[in-house]
């Protein structure tokens, strides 16, 4: 029986997830088409990115998240329309200025968050507000350039049958699982997230760990954006509006506790796919926005509720 | 060699045109124009003063690019007036009420002759326009205006005339007779409410068209695709028409549509990522504008007001349409490959009339 619970609360979410897709099928005939399940994974990949940086920074606990990861999406898009001109062979070069860009804002958010103690939320929320304004002084409110078409394919091109953004999700949530499953790395961003203080003990370099995790999420958010971007095909300094509110709940669904050390980011995919699949169920179903947005909310506090483990106390 | 003249002539005006597809010239605005009511005219004499004048402009905020360019054309028309004008101070209140409230009471007290204002909010902004308005202050509101009367002149566009003709086009096109699909903007806003009223006013007249599926996009890029895709895949080529309340949407409709494979009249605003497109892939669009010239139409009203001229209390903006196809009711004032400036960015307004040292860099 203990065999049976266990596994339940292990895989609960991925349960709903099924539950979700077998009900979603019978519920619209519409859903369960080659075509439809394309529209839904390939979007997917951006909130899927942002969701595995997400994934490591709420493993740290203590209320760790980053609510910056949308600005960092949206810069991302204007920086490559701006510094491309919709130049092919300028793509690769503004790609890892994006990159680095994500990576020094993650370097920042860490640091505050370690080096001054500010908490995540109020640091990462202050970071976010920056890159706005800054974003707005760059494009003065009118993003400029256009998107190379190496872009566009990143975002809407396909391999085979399989769109190329799924192959890049599916590769960067392997190299995700690898690095926490696997890896010295990975069992110090747990122990970090466990007991920061015996990791501190155990002679962990708790803060470089902490700050190295902002890092990913701010690396992951800037990914996250380029291939939104390439998804989208407009340039636009709104880019990833939402997507900090939606990774949050998507990691949170998918089994990784703010209270830190559990989790990890297959339970984080999961999640994604069930917003992604409400979302596109319930515009299959033509009900009205408002609907819509009462049926997400209360999807995800059940689908936590569903599996969620009982507390001892 | 006079045939060559004339030759040099057009082409010259056709790179101006192009360039440049605004309003210019125009004093009347066919809404005004138009208009079978008597215009409420109010009485300016007691603001008038000599110049030179200091204008206070209040922007709610300069997050997208239609009030860049509103904004702009405020400033810009400033400047042609050097003798009238001595300065306009120019604030961004960020979206955020109470910023817009101090604004404008540092406006105040830097002594501004009249105060132009986009509010970011019809009520929050009310109490002080309306404190100011009674203390003597001439106030001209811009495209979003205040709850009460309390002011001079409202510098409006409708929302409802733009909806209703958005439908009477898409109608047209199909001769009365199809399946729509319509991607409004914000659920609960102001603009898309009236979008929506002036459009069904319009829908009620072809009982031929039906609304396959109505849905709010939250006038985003990424919402109006994921919507049209998931809409293509319920209905496939049921699809004849699509109604959109604004081209920002409609560009990402029109992306779904491409890749779906259904070419049918799309509507939307002139928005250049959404003219682009349908330039780009020859679909028959239609697209009434928002104007951006508000901005300089209102600096003009000013001079006027404090010229101690009437002016109408609300002034009806002059509205230009962009349709790939003209139908019986609805022309388009200027051929769609000269609005779609496919060398410029995908957020831009092609019905300005800036000069290129005022336009977005």
């Amino acid at each position: 029986m203990i065999g049976v619970k266990a596994a339940f609360e292990r895989h609960g979410i991925f349960i709903f997830l099924g539950g979700l897709f077998l009900f979603s099928s019978i519920l619209s005939p519409a859903f369960l088409t080659a075509q439809n399940l394309k529209n839904i994974l390939t979007p997917a990949a951006a909130l899927g990115m942002v969701s595995i940086g997400q994934t490591f920074v709420i493993l740290t606990g203590r209320g760790g998240l980053d609510l910056s990861v949308a600005s960092v999406m949206a810069s991302t898009a204007v920086m490559i329309a701006g510094l491309t001109q919709g130049k092919d062979e300028l793509l690769f070069p503004v790609i890892c200025i994006c990159l680095t860009f994500g990576i020094f804002v993650g370097l920042v958010n860490g640091a505050l968050v370690t080096k001054r103690g500010i908490q995540p939320f109020i640091a990462t929320l202050g970071i976010m507000i920056i890159i706005q304004g800054l974003r707005f002084l760059y494009t003065r409110g009118a993003p400029k350039g256009t998107y190379p078409a190496l872009l566009r394919f990143l975002g809407t091109g396909s391999v085979g049958p399989i769109p190329t953004s799924i192959i890049s999700l599916a590769v960067a949530t392997m190299i995700a699982w690898i690095v926490l499953e696997k890896t010295i790395y990975g069992r110090k961003v747990y122990a970090v997230g466990g007991n920061i203080n015996t990791a501190a003990l155990s002679g962990y370099n708790t803060d470089g760990i902490l700050i190295s995790i902002y890092a990913i999420s701010g690396f992951m958010a800037a990914l996250s954006g380029i291939f939104l971007a390439g998804w989208l095909g407009v340039s636009d300094n709104w880019i990833g509006k939402g997507y900090e509110v939606d990774s949050i709940a998507a990691v949170v669904m998918g089994g990784t506790s703010f209270a830190g050390g559990r989790g990890g980011v297959l339970g984080s995919m999961a999640g994604v796919f069930i917003l992604m699949i409400i979302y596109n169920l319930l515009l299959l179903l033509h009900l009205p926005h408002q609907a819509q947005l009462i049926i997400k909310g209360a999807i995800i506090i059940l689908a936590v509720s569903f599996y969620a483990r009982r507390s001892p106390h | 060699m006079q045939k060559m003249f004339f030759a040099v002539v057009i082409t010259l005006c056709g790179i101006f045109v192009s360039a440049n597809v605004g309003a210019q010239g125009s004093e009347w605005a066919r809404g005004t124009l138009w208009d079978p009511h008597p215009t409420k005219m109010v009485d300016t004499s007691k603001y008038k003063k000599n110049p030179p004048y200091t204008i206070g402009f209040s922007n709610s905020d300069l997050s997208n690019v239609w009030t860049v360019f509103m904004q702009r054309q405020a400033q810009a028309e400033a400047e042609k007036h050097p003798n009238l004008i001595k300065r306009i101070f120019v604030t961004d209140a960020q979206g955020k009420s109470d910023k817009q409230i101090n604004d404008i009471e540092d406006l105040y007290t830097k002594g501004m002759d009249i105060l132009l204002t986009r509010a970011n909010t019809e009520a929050a902004l009310d109490p002080i326009i309306t404190r100011l308005y009674k203390q003597g202050l001439p106030v001209i509101t811009i495209s979003k205006g205040v709850k009460s009367e309390n002011y001079t002149c409202f510098v409006a566009s409708s929302n409802v005339t733009m909806g209703r003709m958005q439908v009477v086009w898409l109608a047209q096109m199909l001769k009365g007779k199809g399946n729509i699909v319509v991607l409004a903007g914000w659920a609960g806003a102001g603009s898309t409410e009236e979008r929506r009223i002036g459009g069904y006013e319009a829908l009620s007249q072809y009982p031929g068209i039906k609304v396959l599926d109505r849905q709010h996009t939250q006038y985003s890029y990424s919402k109006g695709k994921e919507i049209m895709q998931a809409m293509i895949q319920s209905f496939g080529k049921q699809i004849e028409g699509v109604w959109c309340d604004s081209g920002i949407q409609a560009a990402g409709a029109i992306e779904a549509l491409q890749a779906a494979g259904i070419k049918v009249p799309i509507t939307g605003d002139p928005t250049n990522s959404f003219l682009k497109r349908v330039q780009q892939w020859g679909y028959p669009g239609f697209a009434p504008g928002y104007p951006v010239t508000m901005g300089g139409d209102a600096v003009k009203l000013a001079l006027k007001i404090l010229q101690g001229v009437p002016v109408p209390h609300t002034f009806n903006a002059e509205r230009l349409l962009f349709a790939t196809h003209n139908t019986a009711d609805v022309k388009t004032d200027r051929p769609w490959k000269d609005a779609a400036q496919m060398d410029k960015p995908d957020d831009w307004f092609p019905d300005h009339t800036l000069s290129e040292k005022w336009l977005p860099k």
